[in-house]
């Protein structure tokens, strides 16, 4: 993406909550290709079940926390931080709001 | 006639809005008003980032308004707010230094928010017939896909103040130009006009459109038109209904081409803009006119004898054309651009102009006709969608590669190529079960064109 070579990351707080939201979605062995709007993303496993615990309201640690539980916790970084990671990206997408 | 989101909302964003922001609205809507957009069609505001609300802008930036002829009253600035943001479909920023903060601060409009010098780069020749409404999703892909866009202008330093302020001025001004001009000829017709008897009428994939030509310079342009969409047009006695009607004015006098724009038309001081414009809007109208009906995808259609077609989607600049040409002289020219697909997988052909030769000065393109590229026609039969190949060039493939894709990534790559995907009555299962239908997308890579030829047996099935 650029401008920005790297996409910047929100100042997203633990206790923030966010929530997916899509028109259309296709989920096919653990990827989910969802519509928002006019934008078409392709998830990898980690970011379809980012998006699908994120169904109902949740917050950036919980997240974190589901995500650390269902892929194990990733190497050498706080799941919460990781888990901001993907949220930048998806909220640049259109995929995840914050409350 | 179906009804069509004809708004387009542009906001431009610098840090204070007492200086470039607020020349690029003026500039902006100047520009759009010359060519007869109302502000309900498209509308442009201003915002600053760190603006106080209520001062008035620099005396520099009015004079510069006033020097581009337009008008400077009644500004006030703006703080950019949330609200502003969410009410804009497509943001404008004056740095990159300015688009990083805005999205730092509002992250979900990184796709749809640009610089003004990556706006005028991404829309140098390549932005073409896709409707309004879609511009921000394609001008964010064509982006992603983009290296080496310049970010900022490159403008003399600040010390020679005024000279930068007039360079800066000129850019701005040039960039609005260009982008109103497009614009323009992609809204939706804000007027149905009855057309003539003596109107051009034209078949695009079952949309029945009428041109009616106009103005002194007008002649050589009707002419070539004609010509140009010889195998879309329809015979004289043929009184199905008109569905949209568009009227072209070429003509040197500025008086009558202001006075064309305003009843709705579209009207132009030379030829080669009249024709490149053209062909954008007959694409668009007829789009319009089938939203959410049949999957319409940005698509090159090459046809055996026997009627079966192969889709070769591809992003706009990126070879469908010199695909479409090379293949179109043994296989039958379907179309170069909009492939129109319904729910049986029939194909309506459109055999409109192609954009074949290298860019010309101002960003156009020449147009060609098929019938002067002397491709064949499309078959007598039925056309059927059998196959559809993302295609891509690769200057190291000694020889074309073809390699299936999972279905997911495959329905990725194809969602990007769509018109109005999200206006399809399922949506993405519209699109998954049409790919399922013909057993899955394929990416073909190739050097030449010509190296696809000897392919097209395979990929036709062996019916061809």
């Amino acid at each position: 993406m650029s401008p920005a070579e790297v996409p910047p990351v929100p100042a997203l707080m633990d206790d923030a909550r966010v929530r997916s939201v899509w028109d259309d979605a296709i989920e096919r062995d653990g990827q989910m290709l969802v519509l928002a709007g006019n934008e078409v993303s392709l998830l990898s496993p980690v970011a379809t079940e980012l998006v699908r615990a994120a169904r109902e309201d949740i917050t950036v640690a919980e997240l974190g926390e589901h995500l650390a539980e269902v892929f194990g916790a990733p190497p050498g970084q706080d799941p919460a931080a990781a888990v901001r990671e993907f949220l930048a990206a998806l909220l640049q997408r259109g995929v995840i709001e914050v409350d | 006639m179906r009804e069509v989101p004809a708004r387009l909302r542009v906001l431009i964003v610098d840090s204070d809005n007492a200086g470039r922001s607020a020349a690029g609205e003026r500039m902006l809507r100047r520009h759009l008003a010359s060519h007869g957009v109302s502000a309900e069609a498209i509308r442009v505001t201003s915002a600053g980032l760190d603006a106080a609300d209520g001062e008035p802008m620099l005396d520099l930036a009015r004079a510069e308004i006033e020097r581009k002829g337009a008008n400077p009253a009644g500004f006030r600035t703006r703080s950019l707010s949330a609200a502003i943001v969410d009410a804009a479909d497509l943001i404008v920023t004056g740095t990159k230094a300015e688009w990083e903060t805005l999205v730092q601060r509002h992250p979900h409009v990184a796709r749809r928010a640009f610089t003004l010098s990556e706006l005028a780069f991404l829309y140098d020749g390549a932005v073409r017939a896709a409707p309004l409404a879609e511009h921000p999703a394609l001008l964010g892909r064509r982006r992603d896909a983009a290296t080496r866009i310049p970010l900022d202008f490159e403008l003399p330093p600040l010390e020679a103040i005024e000279e930068h302020v007039h360079q800066l001025g000129d850019r701005i001004d040039a960039a609005c130009a260009w982008m109103a001009a497009v614009w323009a000829a992609l809204l939706p017709a804000s007027s149905h006009p009855e057309p003539s008897e003596d109107a051009m009428r034209l078949d695009a994939f079952g949309v029945r459109l009428a041109v009616d030509f106009a103005g002194a310079g007008v002649a050589p342009v009707a002419a070539a038109a004609r010509r140009m969409w010889s195998r879309c047009l329809v015979p004289g006695a043929d009184d199905a209904p008109v569905e949209s009607a568009i009227e072209v004015t070429v003509d040197p006098d500025p008086a009558v081409i202001a006075a064309a724009r305003v009843a709705g038309g579209l009207a132009y001081g030379d030829p080669s803009h009249a024709i490149h414009f053209l062909t954008s809007a007959i694409t668009v109208r007829a789009i319009e006119q089938r939203v959410g009906g049949m999957v319409m995808l940005h698509a090159a259609g090459i046809a055996a004898p026997t009627g079966e077609v192969v889709g070769f989607i591809a992003p706009s600049g990126t070879g469908k054309t010199t695909l479409a040409r090379t293949l179109g002289a043994h296989y039958g020219y379907v179309t170069d651009e909009t492939l129109a697909v319904d729910a049986d997988r029939r194909v309506l052909p459109y055999p409109k102009p192609l954009s074949i030769l290298e860019r010309k000065a101002g960003g156009l393109k020449e147009e060609w006709g098929p019938e002067s590229l002397d491709l064949v026609p499309v078959p007598g039969a039925p056309l059927r969608l059998v196959r559809l190949m993302l295609i891509e060039r690769d200057i190291y493939a000694d020889r074309p590669v073809i390699e299936e894709l999972p279905l997911l990534e495959g329905l990725a790559h194809l969602a990007e190529q769509i018109s109005f995907l999200a206006r399809l009555p399922r949506k993405l299962h519209t699109l998954a079960d049409l790919v399922e239908s013909v057993g899955g997308v394929s990416r073909l890579r190739y050097r030449e064109a010509r190296d696809v030829i000897p392919l097209m047996p395979r990929l036709l099935g062996a019916t061809a």
